[in-house]
């Protein structure tokens, strides 16, 4: 062993200990390897893409759909529509979601709310 | 010296695994959210996959649509509202529509795909249903099947014989007749591992590497996981609840799965989950589950070929058949205690 360490140079040991460092981290995340990981985070998907707002901040945001603008709000980690362009309301009688892996959408001004999940599942039946 | 260093380093790199093996596109199609989840290692393109998806449930849209003005079934619907004798249906159409009229028999009529005059009678088939009263015991009565669909719906030789005004709507096989062309033509790209949700309903083949496929069931009346289980090489998992589709008139609420006996929402459970290998098998046998209650649902999906199916009653009580509870991992918290039947 001694042999081996006089025959390492100091390069060699750097590249060693970033592989084992880089193992170590990676060894860090879950099986699921999903992005499903840390702090709930409330994704929003609309028809233009998708963007994340933070569960922490309390507030009102305005997301525009294809019927109109949709209100949504958050408030202490949980989220709901607040008002909607539709005519049936299903989003806004939804009410307050919370906890990881929660949904609430408004189809036909085609907004999605889904709190992000912790990774224990693939999908979601419901 | 550095040959060994330099081999270690990237052995160690490849045992470490890939920490973001799955790909997840989202889009709307169908009047609802559909996400696909691949795994990259088993093979495909997830981009190509999620457009080669997009397509698919356009077209599929515009065949099974019953109402939009230039789809098949719309055009289908059209023919039978003054026809006097059989109606030639389009070939695209009449695989899933004798699939359709098989499953209702075994359902014993509790599916029916004739079911669109009571449909649109409650307004449950636009998808922003505008605040209204539900309809009145003789409009219902003027809807009300008279037959079952085994009687009244007849195909031979490539053409229906139904009676005159009679609206087809396939809306509790759409999502299984769904699942199943986007699984084969997924497949057909060499997507070797994914999940196919459709606003809730799912199917699942292959699996991400080593592991399984683990999905959870959500509880029909809160935000979280009632039960989790993993999934075989090919597994369907429909739920037919009534919280999907709903309104509340005068502190009643009036969901979309209407009984064919009496135009009516079913009522006596909360939700059916059936667990099966075929995507319009399962969605078929919810719908029919969901519709037969809490004393019909076990007989009516063994007849239709499920044994693996999770009722939720209107009293909260959940109940899983032998061959799916021990499957079932429970999720919710406190613990719901599963009753278990043959």
């Amino acid at each position: 062993m001694n042999a081996v360490a006089h025959r390492l140079r100091p390069a060699d040991l750097i590249i060693l200990a970033a592989g084992i460092i880089g193992v170590a981290l990676t060894w860090t995340q879950p099986w699921a390897g999903s992005q499903d990981h840390g702090a709930p985070r409330l994704i929003v998907y609309t028809e233009g893409g998708q963007r994340e707002l933070p569960l922490d901040a309390d507030g009102r945001y305005t997301l525009l759909g294809p019927r109109g603008p949709s209100v949504v709000e958050l408030r202490d980690g949980a989220v709901r529509f607040l008002e909607s362009p539709c005519r049936g309301q299903l989003c806004v009688l939804r009410g307050w979601i919370a906890g990881a892996g929660a949904y609430s959408a408004c189809l036909p001004n085609r907004i999605s709310l889904e709190i992000a999940g912790d990774g224990r599942f693939d999908s979601i039946n419901h | 010296m550095r040959v060994w260093v330099l081999a270690l380093v990237l052995l160690l790199v490849a045992c470490s695994g890939d920490p973001a093996p799955l790909h997840r596109e989202r889009l709307y199609a169908m009047g609802t959210t559909v996400e696909l989840i691949t795994h990259r290692a088993s093979g495909g393109d997830p981009h190509a996959a999620a457009a080669l998806l997009g397509d698919t449930l356009a077209e599929l849209e515009q065949r099974w649509h019953p109402y939009r003005e230039g789809a098949l079934l719309a055009g289908l619907n059209q023919a039978l509202a003054t026809a006097e004798g059989a109606v030639t249906v389009h070939p695209e159409l009449r695989p899933g529509l004798t699939l359709a009229l098989g499953l209702a028999a075994a359902s014993g009529d509790r599916f029916d795909p004739g079911l669109g005059r009571a449909v649109q009678l409650w307004g449950f088939h636009e998808g922003d249903r505008a605040p209204a009263p539900p309809p009145s015991a003789e409009a219902l009565a003027a809807v009300r099947p008279t037959a079952p669909a085994a009687q009244r719906l007849l195909m031979d030789r490539g053409a229906l014989r139904a009676p005159t005004g009679t609206v087809l709507d396939l809306g509790a096989l759409a999502k299984g007749l769904a699942a199943e062309e986007g699984l084969q033509r997924l497949r057909g790209i060499g997507i070797g591992a994914g999940i196919l949700n459709l606003g809730g309903d799912l199917v699942a083949w292959g699996q991400p590497g080593e592991r399984r496929w683990r999905i959870a069931v959500r509880h029909p009346r809160a935000d979280s996981a009632l039960v989790s289980l993993e999934l075989g090489q090919q597994e369907a998992v429909f739920t037919s609840g009534d919280y999907e589709r709903w309104f509340e008139h005068e502190g009643v609420r009036y969901h979309h799965i209407l009984d064919p006996l009496t135009a009516m929402p079913a009522r006596g459970l909360t939700s059916v989950t059936v667990v099966h290998p075929s995507p319009t098998i399962a969605d078929a046998a919810a719908t029919a589950g969901f519709v037969a209650g809490e004393a019909g649902w076990r007989s009516t999906l063994a007849a239709m070929g499920v044994d693996q199916a999770m009722v939720v009653t209107e009293d909260g009580r959940v109940i899983a058949t032998a061959a799916l509870a021990p499957r079932l991992r429970v999720e919710s918290e406190p613990p719901v205690s599963l009753e278990v039947v043959p």
